[in-house]
């Protein structure tokens, strides 16, 4: 009978508490709409399963010795993950659609707005009784604007670690949702002749432009923002490496294998700070109202902007592309497409809206930057 | 309260400061991309110019290293005459 006893305090059942319940809840339901709904499932999966695993009540994998203790640790305490995944998605990057357009860098920085809005709604959010965001919570909630997962676990990381799973989620999940969030804000903010806008086809980029680019934007960087470095150098640096041409091996590295191990590891780091104390908090509840805040206003902002842009070029700049500002590489340009083909089927806006897409990623780097060095 | 509205501000102050410099640095880049791209240019028509230069040189060069062989012109006159005649 002792036996039995001793074998019953040892189960999970015996120690269940009903956050940790909730939590699993929580971690499934992540995993639901990773494999049943398709959203983001790269992310998701780990993070869901991660969230399974750091709520299992006597498994101790948060705990010091425990793994995802340690890939916390070492991997997103430190920034390492979130800058690996940077200078794979660098490697991925095509700037030629930038290039050959510059001025939809203008975009880029106006969807930025989002993360700002947010950064002010975070702090209103002070006025409800239960929240109490410092400046520096509300500038890890607001980077998720962005639309940029390792910019906003990055930054999250260095400002309010303890918020950095219910940001992380929401980052992930909104970035997922774009697809349903832009298209009702484009199409209140457009008109059907300016969605039907047909753009000139872009120019050829030489090679030599393509090498120049990523050393130009380290360059800047490292003279007028040396907080966004982290960030910005390991993604100029994937992009050389892919642009270069004499490190084929490296760059295909950095964009397949290195990319998916970082991201099982940066996934289940982030699903083990889903657990019940840290998690089932008011505060939660505020950042995805915040994070669907940001992604609305980054929509509206590049919009606009693009509208601007219209006007001032005689009409050849279709404002659809602005909502590709926001970053979410390529999810928010292949919605500007989709938008655009609703209009005219024979006008397809991918390329062009991938010039403000990729701008977005600059874009939201700096403003991450921008906030380090003010907060950090 | 007093407290949340001085944070406001500051936060308004951000705002303005973050979107001024994301600006200024993307609009900096701008100027560097056009930059890059008009020495760029400057080069691929200096380098297509050198190009179609040396074939056109190459040409008369060919030209001037083959020339026509007086028995094929001789043999061509002979029947074109030849073919006149047979119209005639």
């Amino acid at each position: 009978m002792e036996g039995l006893m001793a074998f019953w305090a040892e189960t999970g059942i015996a120690h269940f508490t009903g956050g940790q319940v909730l939590m699993m809840a929580v971690g499934a339901l992540l995993l639901y709409l990773a494999i049943v709904r398709g959203f983001e499932p790269l992310l998701l999966l780990p993070i869901g399963f991660g969230a399974v695993l750091a709520n299992i009540p006597h498994a101790g994998f948060t705990e010091e010795g425990g793994m995802l203790y340690y890939a916390y640790h070492v991997g997103i305490e430190t920034g390492v993950f979130p800058l690996l995944i940077f200078m794979g998605v660098g490697a991925l990057t095509d700037f030629s659609a930038l290039i050959a357009n510059p001025k939809t860098l203008l975009l880029g920085a106006a969807a930025q707005f989002g993360i700002f809005v947010t950064l002010i709604g975070a702090i209103a959010l002070n006025l409800v009784p239960g929240f109490e965001f410092t400046m520096k919570d509300a500038a890890a909630i607001a980077i998720i604007g962005g639309a940029d997962g390792p910019t906003a676990i990055f930054l999250a990381s260095k400002l309010a670690p303890e918020l950095l799973g219910a940001i992380a989620v929401a980052a992930y999940s909104y970035m997922a949702l774009v697809p349903i969030i832009q298209p009702p804000i484009m199409r209140l903010l457009t008109t059907q002749a300016e969605r039907e806008i047909k753009m000139e086809q872009l120019r050829e980029v030489s090679k030599k432009e393509k090498i120049i680019f990523p050393l130009m934007v380290l360059g800047l960087t490292i003279l007028f923002l040396p907080a966004a470095t982290p960030l910005v150098g390991m993604f100029c640096l994937g992009n050389l490496m892919r642009e270069s041409g004499v490190v084929d091996r490296l760059s295909k590295t950095a964009q397949n294998e290195l990319i998916n191990i970082v991201t099982i590891f940066l996934g289940l780091a982030v699903g083990s700070k889903l657990s019940a104390d840290q998690f089932l908090r008011l505060e939660t509840l505020g950042i995805l109202v915040l994070g669907a805040l940001a992604f609305g206003v980054g929509t509206a902002a590049g919009v606009l902007m693009a509208k601007l842009m219209c006007k001032l070029s005689g009409g050849k700049v279709n404002p659809l592309i602005g909502a590709a500002g926001v970053s979410a590489v390529p999810m928010a340009a292949r919605v500007v497409n989709k938008v655009g083909l609703e209009a005219n089927q024979h006008n397809f806006l991918l390329m062009h809206a991938m010039g403000p897409n990729v701008a977005g990623v600059l874009g939201s780097a700096v403003a991450a930057g921008i906030l380090l060095a003010v907060l950090g | 309260m007093e407290d949340v509205t001085q944070s406001l501000l500051d936060a308004v102050g951000i705002m303005f400061l973050g979107m001024g410099l994301v600006y200024l640095f993307l609009g900096v880049l701008i100027l560097g991309i056009h930059l890059v791209a008009r020495w760029c240019a400057v080069d691929v028509a200096s380098a297509r110019f050198a190009k179609n230069h040396a074939k056109s040189q190459q040409r008369v060069s060919q030209s001037d290293a083959k020339p026509l062989d007086p028995n094929v012109v001789a043999a061509i006159s002979l029947a074109v005459k030849q073919y006149r005649s047979q119209i005639k």
